[in-house]
């Protein structure tokens, strides 16, 4: 019997000889736990994982010419909405992880639908909270310990904050629709309902007329969002800003630098608190031959064990919500900020061209918080816009 | 004296023209002897500058292997790509053929159109031949460099025809005119060409990063780009790594100076 | 006449041609085949492609932010490329002498043109940043106040191309001094006999024997300009916007970046379109500029 065994394992890596191509783009710091992740999976199945590391910056194109090229390698992991490109242009194999599924964070699932399929299965997940500086709190004489809780109490803080002779500002904001999505949310306007675009509600219209109110009427707001300004990271960066909305990513950063700074929920409009998610997914391409051990290997990765690992080693939210309760926030205060903030957040539609959306409300939203147009006919505009890149595919 | 007081004049204003062109140059120094995480700091003086940056880039990546691997592709491919050039321009500036100016319409029009347009078919190419991964795939689809020929050509007709004419009344051939009057002749080009390649291939980011399947063929680009992530962006690290990249042209331009531009035989035309 | 017709030319040029024919002929004539046909599935590039007729084309002959886009790339070239020349040609008949630390300053002239255009847009962001930035700050010391130069539309592009040009200029310099050798110095020594002042022989000999590197330099700065992207994605992202009637468009919104944005949203078909238009465009002026400065090519 033991002699059995023994030859069993000399022979099962020849059987099972399949050998998964896999292209990450994680930084330094996740590329070392996800090759301890790799090494237990390789151990536990035998199938053998070849894992090339690419750059963040190209990857998309790097993954592109190799789809076209029929080259591309059995798993990868890419953004959410290059997830939605590849899932319309048929480049992806829909995924079935069975009951697990019911363990992964609703919200990063569901953006990995499309058509009642599932393209890809999260591995990293983000959503924005509002950032505030401490010290700031302080001598604007505000309890550091209690940041705004509503838009209108927000709104206060953000004025007493606001010192301009200082070059000091409550608050700080991008223009981009993804960064925008928070407050359209928490007002309680929505994106996208059946493939059509609906930001022109009486909420949208709302949202965005706060937006523009904080930078020309309230003006606590400097224009961070102008081409060449101070951007809402420098500025809090350098203390110039004392809110600002910001994702997990951030905080490592911040805690070198030596910033003191709490993170609390978005603040809650007409609807809540809600907030827009972020975050990479596995996908698997269509040309593997591999699909039962690519699968199993995403299975490995969002497993409680490999999430547990993964959230307490690198501080990150966990894509699997078996692990919340042994997430370490005594290591990791600020999660517990993110996994409530979590229970208020909405899912990220799979579109096909997502950035064309960005490209094209952008500059509309710009000229309304610019004063060169209504924020009702900004709207209007967009959503015109918008249904006419949904309708082309 | 006055040409004295004209002179200093002169120079005083090109001094003052060389900080300004210099300026993004010494900030990019200044940005990565700050710590890591405050290159977005408003601060001018880093407090304290620090070589961190350095030592992080050199260490935490397999950037020698990197080094290697650009400096194995961007002298073969830049040595390459200057003879073809050279070669070809030669044909162009100096020699009559049939159909000279549609081939040479043709050639141009390559130039004309985004480069980003060719990395699809080119990768496909690559693949046939079986050159993925390696250092063949990196630097052949860039030997016909049209932007260096343009340049030689344009150049070797600044050469006068007359020279040209001589050498071939004393019966010196095709070949002979290359090689022996040219070439020399055109030494800061050629040299200029060959800089220009080399620096081309060294900043490659995209296709040597397309081509590459195994870390082990990354180059100092891809390498750099590993410092931004989906978030953040590692500003002193970057700017540390920008500057040990642009050591080796930069060393290469100081020693080989007078090639570039007194040319190899300065006293070759005295007219 | 040079030299007599031959066939022989040919033995220097096939070499060249070759490498030519395979790596970037044969992608330009599949580019120009795309740009006729959509691609129906990203998984098979080359195969699944649907034959639309001219139908990329004509859409981009209504497509405003295409126009637009254009406009701007040329109007980026009509800020750089004269800037650049001008430049470039005082630098190399400034450094066109032996003098001490001459090799210091070609050097250091040179310098800038090396780095990546990418990281020297993000510190020139950094320089131009409001109110914080070193440039506001050292203007606003000796008591200029200045607006935001890269989020107002009357500033944008000039600081962009301003920024490039002094990259760029180096470079210019180099082949102007390259050029500057094979000047034979009989010309001048005959016109100093004859009394001609130094100025006219800048105007009726060294600058009419530059021509040919001059026609490079605007040929290479016309096809620059068409496919700049690096720096504007680096520095304004295509800010600030401005209204154009019911339009809103971007100051700096130029023909690469839209380029860029349509391979990026796949639409490779009419990417394809689009750089034909602009290889139109480009032979175009450069076919005039040629004629401008008389040079043949």
């Amino acid at each position: 019997m033991r002699r059995f065994i023994a030859l069993m394992t000399v022979v099962i890596p020849f059987i099972v000889d399949a050998q998964l191509k896999v292209w990450v783009s994680y930084n330094d710091e996740e590329f070392a736990v996800f090759k301890q992740l790799v090494t237990a999976f390789e151990e536990s199945t035998g199938i053998e994982v070849n894992v090339q590391r690419i750059p963040f910056e190209g990857q998309e194109q790097k993954i592109l010419t190799a789809c076209a090229t029929r080259t591309a390698p059995d798993l990868a992991r890419v953004d959410c909405a290059f997830l939605g490109k590849l899932a319309h242009r048929h480049a992806l194999l829909d995924i079935d992880i069975g009951e697990l599924a019911d363990k992964i964070v609703p919200v990063a699932l569901q953006s990995c639908i499309l058509n009642g399929k599932l393209y890809g299965v999260p591995d990293q997940l983000t959503c924005v909270c509002l950032f505030y500086n401490k010290r700031l709190f302080r001598e604007a004489g505000l309890d550091p310990n209690k940041p705004p809780a509503t838009w209108a109490e927000f709104l206060k803080y953000a004025q007493k904050l606001t010192d301009r002779s200082k070059g000091i500002y409550g608050f700080a904001m991008r223009n981009t629709l993804w960064w925008t999505l928070p407050f359209f949310y928490s007002f309680g306007a929505n994106f996208i309902e059946d493939n059509t675009c609906v930001l022109n509600s009486p909420e949208a219209v709302a949202a965005l007329q706060f937006k523009v109110d904080l930078y020309r009427k309230y003006k606590v707001e400097p224009g961070a969002w102008k081409s060449g300004a101070i951007d809402p990271d420098m500025g809090f960066q350098n203390e110039k800003y004392a809110m600002v909305l910001n994702g997990p990513w951030k905080i490592k950063l911040l805690k070198t630098i030596g910033i003191d700074f709490g993170v609390a929920p978005i603040p809650a409009g007409k609807k809540g608190g809600y907030t827009t998610i972020g975050g990479t997914n596995f996908v698997i391409f269509r040309g593997t031959k591999h699909k039962h051990e690519a699968v199993e290997f995403i299975k490995f990765i969002v497993s409680k064990e490999s999430q547990i690992k993964w959230a307490n080693e690198l501080g990150q939210i966990p894509v699997n919500m078996e692990a919340f309760p042994y997430v370490d926030t005594i290591r990791h205060p600020y999660l517990k900020v993110f996994l409530y903030q979590l229970q208020y957040a909405i899912a990220r539609p799979v579109l096909a061209d997502y950035p064309a959306i960005e490209d094209v409300a952008n500059p509309i939203m710009e000229a309304a918080l610019m004063g060169e147009k209504p924020v009702k006919e900004a709207l209007e505009l967009i959503v015109y816009k918008i249904n006419a890149i949904l309708q082309e595919e | 004296m006055v040409n004295k007081v004209k002179a200093f004049i002169i120079y005083f204003w090109l001094t003052v023209f060389l900080i300004v062109v210099l300026f993004p140059f010494i900030w990019m120094i200044i940005t990565s002897l700050k710590p890591i995480g405050t290159g977005l700091t408003l601060t001018i003086i880093p407090r304290p500058p620090t070589l961190s940056n350095y030592k992080s880039v050199l260490t935490q990546y397999k950037f020698g292997r990197y080094f290697v691997n650009s400096l194995i592709v961007a002298s073969i491919g830049a040595l390459g790509a200057t003879v073809l050039c050279t070669m070809a321009a030669f044909a162009f500036a100096k020699l009559e053929f049939p159909f000279k100016r549609p081939l040479f319409g043709m050639f141009l029009s390559v130039l004309m159109v985004p480069g980003l347009m060719f990395v699809v078919p080119q990768f496909a190419i690559v693949y046939r031949l079986g050159w993925i991964n390696t250092y063949k795939a990196m630097i052949i689809p860039h030997l016909a460099n049209v932007f260096g020929m343009f340049l030689l050509v344009q150049y070797m007709k600044t050469i006068p025809d007359e020279l040209v004419d001589a050498a071939r009344v004393d019966g010196a051939n095709n070949w002979t005119i290359f090689l022996k009057l040219i070439v020399p002749l055109s030494g800061a080009m050629i040299a200029t060409v060959f800089l220009l390649t080399f620096q081309f291939h060294w900043n490659n980011f995209l296709w040597q990063l397309i081509v590459a399947t195994d870390e082990h063929m990354y180059t100092v680009p891809v390498g750099l780009a590993m410092f931004r992530s989906a978030h953040e962006e590692l500003h002193t690290l970057k700017m540390a790594a920008s500057a040990i990249s642009i050591l080796p042209i930069t060393m290469i331009f100081i020693f080989a100076q007078r090639y570039f531009i007194e040319g190899i035989l300065r006293g070759a035309i005295k007219g | 006449m040079v030299s007599r017709t031959s066939w022989q030319a040919y033995l220097f040029i096939i070499p060249f041609a070759i490498f030519f024919a395979v790596f970037l002929g044969y992608p330009f004539f599949y580019a120009l085949y795309l740009s006729f046909h959509k691609v129906t599935d990203i998984y098979d590039a080359f195969n699944a492609l649907k034959f639309v007729h001219l139908h990329n084309y004509i859409k981009l002959m209504k497509d405003v932010e295409f126009w637009w886009s254009i406009l701007m790339s040329l109007l980026y070239g009509a800020i750089t490329i004269p800037l650049s020349i001008f430049v470039s040609l005082i630098l190399a008949n400034l450094l066109h002498r032996t003098f001490s630390l001459v090799k210091l300053y070609r050097t250091g002239f040179f310098l800038p043109y090396l780095l990546d255009v990418f990281v020297v847009a993000i510190v020139w962001k950094f320089l131009y940043a409001h109110p914080y930035g070193i440039i506001t700050q050292l203007l606003q010391r000796i008591g200029i106040n200045i607006p935001p130069l890269l989020a107002s539309p009357k500033t944008a592009m000039l600081s962009v191309a301003i920024a490039m040009t002094l990259k760029g200029c180096g470079f210019g310099m180099l082949l102007y001094l390259a050029g500057l050798q094979n000047i034979p110095r009989s010309l001048y020594e005959a016109a100093s006999i004859d009394g001609a002042p130094p100025w006219k022989q800048l105007f009726y000999i060294t600058l009419p024997m530059l021509k040919p590197i001059t026609l490079f330099m605007v040929v290479t700065g016309i096809i620059g300009a068409l496919s700049a992207f690096a720096e504007f994605y680096g520095m304004t992202g295509g800010g600030p916007i401005i209204r154009v009637g019911s339009h809103i468009l971007g100051c700096t919104k130029v023909a690469g970046l839209y380029l860029f944005r349509n391979l990026e949203s796949l639409k490779l078909g009419y990417a394809a379109a689009i750089s034909f238009v602009l290889l139109i465009i480009a032979l175009i002026i450069s076919a005039v500029s040629a004629k401008l400065l008389r040079v043949e090519w």
